[in-house]
């Protein structure tokens, strides 16, 4: 391995080459790595093989710097998540997470560097893969232009307290009333900033939605808010956060099965987004979900790539809760594991 | 405060501030407290931690099967309410 010196960055990818040639064709290593050489400035590709899953671990912790990126290329039939019991006990038997990579403590909440998965869909052609990763990439920066705000209106209060720490110009919708089903598919044309959403989601179904407020009236209480067409193009530079449950659920989904999916392959560089149940306050102070993604905003602004951003995110929840209270409780840490981000971790914002 | 006195308020909670909840089974789950690692792992120094502390989970079968989590203290003082996203 020869290491580059005096670059900013150093950027690790992880794939599994016989899964990747099987699923898709021969050359296809050869394709993605293309890609890496093309946007990246200096880049250590790793192979990945399941029976040296701690192996390669070990030798990414021991090789890995402050400036490592650790890229995840593949859904789960080619590149496994970790699967952890679920800290709490609210139906979820596991949680499936990337923390295996960059976690090192004993409880795998702590990350060391960043890392972020770049998945690929059920169905998904070579060249459609290609195509996307190639425009994930090549997504540097992050325009603050614009801004959209998506909330369960039973949520809004807790979730206007987040939007606030999102730059651009731009509202944050409640649902009910806002739905795509009464209101039509929300259309993105150039958009620059980020999405922030604070809804439902499930791991079967393939929206995310709405609830009403106790004291509201609605047809539906529980109106559809986004689905998967909600974001097949219109983006420029752009990031989407959401903190409904599922919504990184990606596991034997295509594009239209899966927001995630279909929001990376439409244009969205980065995602901050939860694999299993989030949890959340209705009323600021905000815990959980919102406290992490208002962390992470923080970071984003502070100059950091998206990655870097959930890596002190993480370490500031953790931080927070154990000095405020003396420790972490269940939920936080169920937060720290299902938290992920997919897309391009070395994302930052434009000055 | 009884643990039964405990268990009264978390009922009263959800019958006036979650009515949607109410009814539902209400679990008690062991909270998990060993932080000294990672306390270790921030180079912070874990804050006073409360004497005894009780988690409840209810769990709403609507249509997402909205969950309610509840940390409160021995006093009777919640630390923490919130809900399945």
């Amino acid at each position: 391995m020869v290491r580059k010196r005096g670059f900013a960055q150093e950027v690790f990818v992880l794939y599994n080459r016989k899964a990747l040639q099987k699923r898709f064709t021969d050359n296809i290593i050869e394709r993605i790595q293309d890609e890496f050489v093309l946007c990246c400035d200096n880049v250590i590709f790793i192979e990945y093989e399941d029976k040296k899953r701690c192996d390669i671990r070990e030798y990414i912790r021991k090789i890995s710097s402050d400036k490592t990126h650790l890229i995840i290329i593949g859904n789960d039939n080619t590149l496994p998540f970790e699967q952890v019991k679920s800290p709490v006990s609210d139906g979820d038997s596991i949680v499936h997470t990337d923390n295996f990579w960059n976690c090192f403590d004993r409880d795998m909440i702590i990350p060391d560097f960043p890392v972020a998965r770049i998945p690929h869909d059920k169905n998904q052609t070579a060249k459609s893969f290609i195509s996307m990763l190639s425009s994930i990439l090549s997504v540097k920066h992050l325009n603050h232009n614009e801004r959209l705000g998506i909330t369960a209106s039973i949520w809004d209060k807790a979730a206007g307290h987040v939007f606030k720490t999102i730059k651009g110009t731009g509202d944050i919708l409640n649902s009910p009333p806002f739905s795509v089903g009464r209101d039509g598919v929300l259309a993105f044309e150039s958009f620059n900033g980020c999405i922030y959403c604070n809804v439902h989601g499930s791991d079967t179904l393939e929206g995310w939605y709405g609830q009403a407020k106790r004291s509201e009236t609605f047809d539906d209480d529980f109106p559809l808010a986004l689905m998967p067409e909600t974001f097949v193009s219109g983006f420029e530079s752009a990031m989407l956060i959401s903190e409904a449950c599922y919504g990184g659920f990606i596991i034997d989904k295509t594009m239209k099965k899966s927001i995630a999916l279909s929001a990376l392959n439409g244009g969205i560089a980065c995602e901050l987004i939860s694999t299993s149940t989030a949890y959340g306050t209705f009323f600021p102070p905000v815990s959980e979900a919102d406290l992490l993604v208002e962390y992470f905003m923080k970071n984003i602004y502070n100059n950091q790539s998206a990655g870097m951003a959930l890596v002190k995110a993480k370490r500031e929840f953790a931080r927070f809760n154990i000095k405020e209270n003396g420790y972490l409780d269940n939920d936080d840490r169920k937060t720290l594991l299902e938290f992920t981000l997919y897309g391009n971790p070395l994302l930052m914002e434009k000055k | 405060m009884k643990k039964s006195d405990i268990i009264k308020i978390v009922k009263e909670t959800i019958n006036s501030e979650y009515p949607q909840f109410d009814g539902f089974p209400i679990n008690e789950e062991k909270i998990n407290m060993s932080s000294a690692q990672i306390a270790k792992k921030l180079n912070i120094k874990a804050g006073k931690r409360h004497e005894k502390l009780y988690a409840f989970t209810v769990i709403n079968n609507n249509k997402f099967s909205n969950i309610l989590r509840l940390v409160i203290d021995e006093n009777g003082k919640f630390i923490k309410i919130s809900i399945s996203k």
